[in-house]
């Protein structure tokens, strides 16, 4: 299948999916725009709860895309709807503090905060009321509080929540309101093709080598299943900070990138388990509530409220047998503590491509990040041991299990000593960078509209824009630089000056 | 026309001292009656078949290394020593000054994981009982997860 379009948006997440629908109304002036998505386009039915089953569907690698030396996996989901499928739709706006250290001339709040608040009332972000809050939250704030730390509620999209608590495998209710309920369907209505099951190898100066694959779940994509070449006056990137830098870097250019996949950051993160001697209402409701980012500015780490599944939680405890079956034996009893650091972008973090076009991740903890890993553990067990638990489980502990007899010992039990990587894999759901925004070509790929540096018919419209590290969940900061790409283009549409060109 | 016998990935042997490794990992899994064991299996197997031959070689290797290196020090393999002996070996495996061992041991553990806290048997005995449509409504019931 071969076709001709004048704006091709590879991926359908937070950034694909706004771009899509910010340009849809273009589609009444005559523009033929079409999206790509990689992964299939899931029936309501299929968000079945099941751990493992959703692991193989929604996530590239199972939700564990490795670094080089496996101490890092990062999650990316495919599908109608990319990673917002998957994620808890947290919706942050991006602080001040962290732009101040973008430094980008052009990247202000004023710029951004409007358009954040246009997705966010889009999407029905609000807080939730008291009574939707479960213990495993309530006893994060209770601990904060206790402790003088000042504690923060999310803002979360949800409508209609049913309190599954199963988030991160996808809302079986349809309760959250990401890109697959909101702009997606937006864009469709306004005449926006939506291909699924569309993976892209390439994008040359001649056009996007594509391919439609079979699935056996989801509903059949729009297209016949093979390979097609598609000619487009505008090419929009934005699979995933993985996936797009990997792309471009997989795609023959005819432009010098050297910043390119470079800059990678990814909030990395690990998931503390406490355990209480009697249950808590710990899966029943929304999983995340509260945060605190007291520690941010300083110490360049924050803490949120979380709760995982079975077998996510088992693998994230350090250690094995007896003590590791004794913490899983009653799920009821579990807390669980999300720390996340604000790793700093530096140039040899970088995503690569192999031979067919996969992300090949280079990252290396820097001692700044570890530190963080090992002062957030700290942190967190007094926040664990003031909200009440009988013991936490740290994995730079020198023991399995602190009890509560130790909690005055925290300091000296959490240890950098202890911290060893690889026993236990650092997580990280926020891909960042490696096409990053600036001025400078030798250290940036995009313009702060998010157009490549010397190509004017390619741009990036998704996480991997950040020059760095947001500080905070990137979703609603991605939708406005996405926001900011579609107004880019939009004028240059109305403007006549890429109506009617030639393909690139 | 039959289709083709799929052949696992692991050996027989290698899935029998797997499961010797599972126990020492997870101990209720210690003769647990194949309604534990297979699925355990399946599982691990079908994590392990879409990976590429080098990786599934590595873990190859890896579980070979584990069962081998015991016997210069003790003259038994790893499978005949008692199990707080097992556990002591795979700690230090665990906390290994090479970044590799300990990555390989991370790994191991996760098919481990992943074969067993994924039954619904397993979810029932650890009282993991999620509810898609009534999370919010049992939350403001009051009422916690139960076996009844």
């Amino acid at each position: 299948m071969d076709a001709e379009f004048d704006i091709l948006i590879i991926g359908s997440g937070a950034g694909g999916g706004t771009v899509a629908s910010a340009l849809a109304p273009l589609c009444a002036e005559g523009a033929r725009i079409a999206v790509l998505e990689w992964g299939p386009h899931f029936n309501d039915d299929e968000f079945t709860g099941r751990e493992l089953e959703m692991a193989e569907k929604l996530f590239f690698d199972s939700g564990a895309i490795g670094n080089r030396d496996q101490t890092l996996n990062v999650a990316c989901a495919r599908g109608y709807g990319g990673s917002t499928l998957a994620y808890t739709g947290t919706s942050i706006e991006i602080p001040q503090r962290s732009l101040q250290r973008w430094a980008v001339p052009g990247l202000t709040l004023d710029d951004l905060t409007p358009r954040m608040r246009r997705y966010k009332e889009q999407n029905n972000v609000h807080e939730l009321p008291d009574e939707d809050i479960n213990e495993n939250n309530q006893l994060f704030a209770d601990g904060c509080r206790t402790l003088g730390y000042a504690v923060k509620r999310f803002p979360v999209n949800i409508k209609g929540c049913k309190g599954s608590g199963m988030c991160n495998m996808g809302c079986p209710n349809q309760a959250k309101q990401g890109t697959n309920r909101v702009q997606l369907p937006a864009a469709e209505a306004g005449g926006v093709q939506v291909i699924t099951n569309c993976r892209v190898h390439r994008i040359t100066p001649q056009g996007v080598e594509a391919e439609v694959v079979p699935q056996s779940y989801g509903r059949p994509s729009a297209w016949p299943i093979g390979r097609c070449r598609l000619g487009a006056r505008i090419v929009v990137v934005a699979a995933g900070a993985m996936h797009s830098s990997a792309l471009l870097a997989h795609s023959r250019l005819p432009v010098d990138l050297p910043a390119l996949g470079r800059y990678f950051t990814c909030h990395p993160a690990l998931t503390l388990v406490a355990q209480h001697d009697r249950p808590i209402f710990n899966y029943y409701g929304f999983p995340k509530t509260y945060y605190c980012d007291d520690f941010e500015e300083q110490d360049e780490f924050i803490l949120e409220t979380c709760m995982y599944f079975p077998f996510t939680t088992a693998k994230s405890l350090a250690g094995f047998g007896a003590p590791h079956s004794a913490m899983m034996a009653d799920f009821r009893r579990l807390q669980m503590i999300l720390v996340l650091v604000s790793d700093r972008a530096e140039a040899e973090n970088r995503i690569t491509a192999d031979g067919e076009g996969n992300p090949v991740l280079h990252y290396t903890f820097s001692e700044r990040t570890l530190d963080a890993l090992v002062a957030s553990q700290r942190i967190a067990a007094k926040i664990f041991f003031a909200g009440g638990a009988a013991r936490v489980h740290a994995p730079a502990a020198d023991r399995f299990l602190i009890d509560q007899a130790d909690r005055n010992r925290v300091d000296a039990l959490i240890d950098r000593q202890h911290l060893k990587l690889g026993k236990i894999s650092v997580q990280s759901a926020h891909p960042m960078g490696g096409c990053r925004i600036g001025t400078d070509r030798s250290a940036s790929v995009t313009d702060d509209r998010g157009k490549v540096h010397g190509l004017d018919w390619l741009y990036v419209a998704d996480g991997s824009l950040f020059p760095g590290s947001s500080g905070v969940n990137p979703y609603v900061t991605i939708m406005a630089l996405a926001d900011r790409v579609a107004e880019s283009l939009s004028d240059r549409w109305r403007s006549g000056e890429f109506r009617g060109r030639a393909s690139p | 026309m039959d289709s083709p016998v799929r052949q696992p990935v692991l050996s027989a042997g290698q899935q029998r001292f797997l499961l010797s490794l599972a126990a020492c990992i997870v101990p209720e899994s210690a003769g647990a009656p194949t309604q534990v064991t297979e699925p355990l299996l399946a599982a691990v197997d079908e994590e392990l078949r879409p990976r590429p031959r080098l990786q599934q070689l590595e873990f190859k290797l890896l579980l070979l290394a584990i069962r081998w290196m015991t016997v210069p020090f003790t003259l038994r393999r790893f499978e005949h020593l008692p199990p707080e002996r097992q556990h002591g070996w795979l700690r230090a495996l665990e906390s290994a000054p090479l970044t590799m061992l300990r990555v390989g041991i991370w790994g191991l553990k996760t098919l481990v994981f992943l074969g067993y806290y994924t039954q619904a048997g397993v979810l029932q005995q650890i009282l993991y009982f999620p509810s898609k449509d009534e999370g919010n409504a049992r939350l403001h019931r009051h009422q916690l997860p139960s076996a009844g």
